[in-house]
């Protein structure tokens, strides 16, 4: 028997361990999101989901039809949509906001204490339908009197669906969304409508939301001079050259020493060789190197 | 701050340790075996020592049988265990094993936390080793398996510094040899060098336990930089002694990556993002398997 390592673990017979391996191995190559071996039995349900979807016998064809057809591309973004649905809510990553909170805006707001005064800019790029960006609003507001005392910030949010924005504006969500929210933070930002939550107007002032397709250069030329880029599961949408290009552009439109936020168990490898990987407790981000910090 | 101590005080503390009762008997002819080159161990006289006490017996065969170790079929004996285990590995968690028995007694840390990281760094740095096809990689594990040893005797030895350089680290995110180092003049590194000095530890093992947090890595052999990059991803990955560094790491400006990559080239292929999402299963297992080791 091959060595699974500790997919092996997972209680799956080998054929069905090799295919999804297979399949982890491919999603990570075209998407650059990856599944560690004790969320294969994740996989394989969404994998299972397909399968009822397009009548694949077994999943060991369902396999061979993405590694090898040529139409594997629209299956495995279908696949990716099974894989990333879902996944929307406040404080979603916790790991990657506590980093945000404690490491990435002290250090910001450190770099640019010679400025005459500190702005911050955070796009959230790929918004959907506004969790994240009133996510982060909240926490910045929460940072007003101790590390954001004196200084400004704008949060900025895009997405390409028109309906997904507009839910966003309307700011009200349901039990399901806020679930991850403190008690406290939810008293003190949102207020009850008809069972539901309505984010408060002093949250809802700090984030501009608007439509923006990342295949358009021109305006993506204008996005510039961000401190934050935060552009969860939205990149495995993108393949190949349209994908470096996308990239490139979140690149260029950061300050130098600004960081990139991608997805959880998401990378740029292969795919960006000017970022730096950069490790915090329990999330990984990029970053731009900081050598021209300062000068703009 | 304690007073500080000297390395004389140390290794006179260590020397009356073969007196304390509850030093295992095993300690002393393990450590005859460890001086001896892996292919010239009898098996045989492993079986035995593990077979001395049942509590040990049953830890061997829990580890023979983990996921962590890839086996495929159910180890059922000792002598099973032993040499799915393998020598090297099994060396060293007879040893972790005596210096965890030490700590009976002394309430200055959970065990279990202890275990986790001593295990983690183990498995990362034998898998981080064989990514960058270092020559050695279980030789690579006994080094991860052991590095903190000197915080065992620290414990043991003067239990009060060591709780409060813990208790420091905790309180103001420090890492815990510079918070030794401010209650008592000296660091784990140091505590651990005399042990291997006096107990004659195999070379590789005795210069990673001093000089795993040191400040450059050219001048010492690439055991110490795998264990020190990996060191530093497990306490990133949440396994550290029971709190997190809230610090950004970018790996590859760590000294002990270039000091790497001289003699490991493979080092500037590794992906180094999905290194860091695989290790999430590895965590888990680690986990699961001290917590039914300890019972917890």
């Amino acid at each position: 028997m091959p060595d699974f390592g500790l997919a092996q673990a997972q209680g799956f017979d080998p054929g069905t361990t090799a295919c999804l391996l297979k399949i982890r191995d491919l999603i990570y190559q075209v998407a650059g999101i990856f599944q560690a071996d004790n969320r294969l039995s994740f996989l394989r349900d969404r994998c299972e989901r397909r399968i009822k979807a397009t009548q694949a016998p077994s999943l060991e064809d369902y396999c061979q039809s993405l590694v090898g057809s040529p139409g594997r591309s629209q299956e495995i973004r279908q696949l990716l949509n099974e894989i990333t649905i879902g996944e929307t809510c406040f404080f979603r990553n916790e790991p990657q906001l506590n980093a945000f909170r404690q490491i990435v805006i002290p250090q910001l707001v450190q770099m640019k204490s010679r400025l005459p005064f500190v702005h911050l800019r955070i796009w959230s790029a790929g918004c959907s339908t506004g969790e994240e960006p009133y996510t982060l609003a909240m926490l910045m507001l929460e940072m007003a009197n101790t590390v954001l005392r004196g200084r400004t910030f704008e949060i900025l949010a895009t997405d390409l669906n028109e309906r997904s924005l507009e839910k966003a504006k309307l700011g009200v969500y349901d039990d399901y969304a806020v679930r991850n929210l403190a008690l406290p933070l939810r008293e003190k930002y949102m207020r009850s409508v008809n069972g539901r939550y309505e984010v408060t107007e002093a949250v809802k002032a700090k984030v501009n939301f608007s439509r923006l397709n990342f295949l358009d250069d021109s305006r993506m030329l204008f996005m510039k001079a961000m401190d934050v880029i935060l552009c969860c599961n939205v990149l495995i949408y993108f393949e190949g050259a349209a994908k470096r290009r996308v990239i490139s552009h979140f690149y260029n439109n950061l300050n130098p020493g600004g960081y990139f936020y991608l997805g959880y168990s998401e990378s740029l490898f292969g795919f960006n060789d000017d970022f730096r990987l950069i490790h915090f407790p329990g999330a990984t981000a990029y970053r731009k190197p900081e050598r021209e910090a300062g000068t703009r | 701050m304690t007073a500080s101590v000297t390395l004389e005080e140390l290794r006179l503390r260590i020397r009356k340790l073969d007196a304390v009762p509850t030093v295992p008997a095993i300690l002393r002819p393990l450590l005859a075996q460890l001086h001896r080159p892996p292919e010239e161990v009898q098996i045989e006289s492993l079986v035995g020592l593990v077979a001395v006490e049942n509590s040990l017996a049953a830890k061997c065969l829990q580890m023979a049988n983990s996921p962590l170790f890839g086996r495929a079929q159910a180890v059922s004996s000792i002598r099973g265990a032993v040499i799915a285990l393998g020598i090297q590995r099994l060396q060293g968690i007879l040893l972790s094993a005596c210096m965890v028995n030490l700590m009976r007694g002394t309430a200055g840390m959970d065990v279990t936390l202890l275990w986790e990281h001593s295990l983690a760094c183990a498995l990362v740095s034998q898998q981080f080793s064989r990514r960058i096809r270092h020559s050695d990689p279980e030789k690579v594990y006994l080094t991860g398996l052991l590095h903190d040893i000197g915080l065992i005797l620290g414990l043991v030895t003067y239990p009060e510094a060591i709780r409060d350089a813990l208790a420091t680290g905790r309180a103001q995110s420090m890492p815990l040899d510079v918070a030794e180092r401010a209650s008592l003049g000296l660091t784990h590194c140091e505590f651990g060098g005399i042990v291997a000095e006096e107990w004659r530890l195999p070379a590789e093992v005795g210069e990673v336990i001093r000089f795993h947090h040191a400040a450059s890595f050219t001048e010492h052999s690439d055991y110490v930089a795998i264990v020190h990059l990996c060191d530093r991803l497990c306490q990133l990955g949440g396994l550290g002694y029971g709190y997190s560094l809230m610090e950004e790491a970018n790996l590859a400006e760590d000294p002990a990556w270039p000091a790497l990559l001289r003699h490991h080239p493979d080092l500037r292929q590794l992906d180094l993002a999905r290194f860091t999402f695989e290790l999430e299963s590895y965590f888990v297992e680690v986990k699961r398997m001290v917590a039914v080791l300890f019972r917890v």
